[in-house]
């Protein structure tokens, strides 16, 4: 394991405190994975997890200030995404291989009982790790997913695997991506969103699409021990909001967040994220009873 | 003096819930009131139903609200005029059944009128007017011949049945037509309700329609992706050319300038 450190000032807009941030560079399966770790090692570690063909980066505007508010934030990227060198046997189609990558990070670095933030694919993720990870996980907040398999096609996207099949994929991820974002959010703030979002393989991306579509986890709901909150956005068209409060409803400890004016990816929309996902975690660890939310 | 329709144009505002009764009478009684209500605030003196397509989205459970919005008019050889309306019929759920409905009218004397050309071929999305006022200000736009630099073909676009082909070769649009000689790559039909919303949304919203399947294309998929940004940048010359023709909420006069790069 090779580890960097570096001091950098927090560039959210709420935060401006100094946060150190650590980047990992650890082996797993043989290949690099990279995984920004941010903040006071001792306090309660945090994984944050990405979108399909997306990185850590995701995480990059409210990381800081989640570290300022009591967090140790994990940020892995997938293998193939950002930093991290593809899986050797290829792109993965299976959400269940980057939970158990997400648990191997985290024994890498020697923590145990932690909690999981997640979005799109890492929201499913999210519901992964609370299906399989038992007592170590100590709260669950997934967004813009539900348990069942996504709606893709994944005839069309097994297709598109071939590169020939993909004309225009980066105005389509452009103009894709903007398609999800809340109308709470401004013109250049969309944009840069958007922008952001071509810096992908779009093999990778299809493969975790694929996944999405493919990872079905609803069995598994009503046996999740730790409190949990899914959380949906008003302007989100990739996913069915109510079918995501009806998976909530299934968690012993489930509730739901529905998020006014927010889209598919809150934690680059939301100028608050990190307060309001330390509210998320404090109400989850304090309340035994599902709750349902809305946000004003 | 009563204005004239004009695409946007909302109706049945007010409208109570419809009786029950089978689907074919809703929609029979909601071809009435749409009749009485153009005749009663615009300045046709007739509207006769010409045609009308009823569409389920799902089964209908009573009671029913109508709403209804224009979604083209276009002059007709007769001096009369041509009035596509689209109307929704909502349970408590949402939008259950859709009707299209087509009106001839009857438009008074000119001298009755205080205005020269009571309609304009610019209100009816894919009229030989339309078409041509769209190859003018896809031919001035230096980004939307970008964005055909390396294309040799047509674009196909149906707004409310209405087939509009636009040919194009290396950045230059050739011509804007009903039907190209040799047809068109692909065709993206556009129903004249979402068309409309297109024209009247506070921004482009060509890709969120496309993905909640508002929208269907036919023909080369591989070109029809292709011409993503072409297509959207489309929308946003017809949303300049609503907005100057009149289409009631469309409020873009000038070209958004959106871009990819």
């Amino acid at each position: 394991m090779t580890t960097l450190t570096e001091t950098t000032q927090s560039t959210g807009p709420t935060a401006s405190a100094v946060t150190t941030l650590r980047a990992h560079q650890l082996v797993i399966d043989g290949r690099f994975a990279f995984v920004e770790d941010w903040g006071d090692i001792h306090a309660t570690p945090l994984l944050a997890l990405h979108t399909a063909g997306q990185s850590g980066v995701q995480y990059a505007h409210v990381a800081a200030d989640l570290a300022a508010l009591g967090y140790r934030v994990i940020v892995p990227d997938f293998p193939g995404h950002g930093r991290s060198e593809p899986a050797a046997h290829g792109p993965v189609t299976d959400l269940g291989e980057y939970a158990r990558f997400a648990l191997t990070v985290l024994d890498q670095l020697d923590i145990d009982r932690f909690v999981a933030v997640g979005c799109s694919i890492g929201g499913k993720i999210t519901i992964d790790l609370a299906v399989r990870a038992g007592s170590r996980i100590r709260a669950a907040v997934a967004m813009a997913a539900g348990a069942s398999g996504g709606h893709v096609s994944i005839r069309g996207l097994t297709r598109e695997l071939n590169d020939i099949s993909t004309p225009s994929r980066s105005d389509r991820t452009y103009w894709g991506t903007r398609a999800v974002i809340g109308s709470a959010v401004s013109e250049e703030r969309r944009s840069l969103i958007a922008r952001m979002h071509c810096r992908e393989d779009p093999i990778i991306s299809n493969s975790d699409l694929i996944g999405w579509g493919r990872h079905d986890i609803t069995a598994g709901l009503p046996d999740i021990a730790c409190p949990t909150i899914l959380v949906a956005g008003e302007d989100d068209l990739w996913i069915d909001a109510e079918a995501v409060r009806r998976d909530a409803a299934s968690i012993p400890r489930g509730s739901f967040t529905f998020l006014p004016g927010i889209g598919h990816y809150p934690m680059e929309e939301m100028t608050d994220f990190a307060s309001q996902v330390d509210a998320w975690v404090r109400t989850l660890e304090a309340s035994d009873e599902g709750t349902e939310t809305t946000r004003s | 003096m009563t204005p004239p329709l004009a695409p946007g144009q909302r109706l049945l505002a007010a409208a109570p819930a419809l009786a029950p009764g089978s689907t074919l009478a809703s929609a029979d009684a909601v071809a009435t009131a749409l009749r009485t209500e153009i005749i009663d605030s615009s300045d046709l003196v007739s509207a006769d139903v010409v045609s009308a397509h009823l569409e389920l989205k799902r089964p209908i459970a009573e009671p029913l609200t109508p709403t209804a919005v224009v979604t083209a008019i276009l002059p007709d050889r007769d001096a009369g005029v041509r009035a596509e309306v689209t109307a929704y019929l909502d349970d408590d759920t949402g939008v259950a059944a859709v009707l299209r409905l087509a009106f001839t009218g009857a438009v008074p004397d000119a001298g009755a009128l205080d205005r020269p050309d009571p309609y304009s071929g610019l209100l009816c999305p894919g009229s030989r007017e339309w078409n041509a006022e769209l190859h003018r200000l896809l031919s001035e736009d230096e980004s939307f011949a970008g964005l055909i630099e390396s294309y040799d073909g047509t674009l196909g676009i149906s707004i409310g049945g209405r087939p509009v082909h636009i040919r194009c070769y290396r950045g230059q649009v050739l011509e804007v037509v009903a039907r190209a000689i040799k047809g068109a790559d692909f065709v993206l039909d556009i129903p004249g309700e979402v068309f409309v919303d297109l024209m009247t949304s506070g921004d482009n919203s060509f890709m969120e329609t496309a993905m909640v399947g508002k929208m269907r294309s036919a023909g080369s998929g591989y070109e029809y992706l292709r011409m993503t940004s072409a297509l959207i940048r489309i929308i946003d010359n017809a949303r300049a050319l609503a907005g100057t023709a009149g289409y009631v909420g469309a409020h873009t006069t000038s070209i958004e300038t959106q871009q990819v790069a």
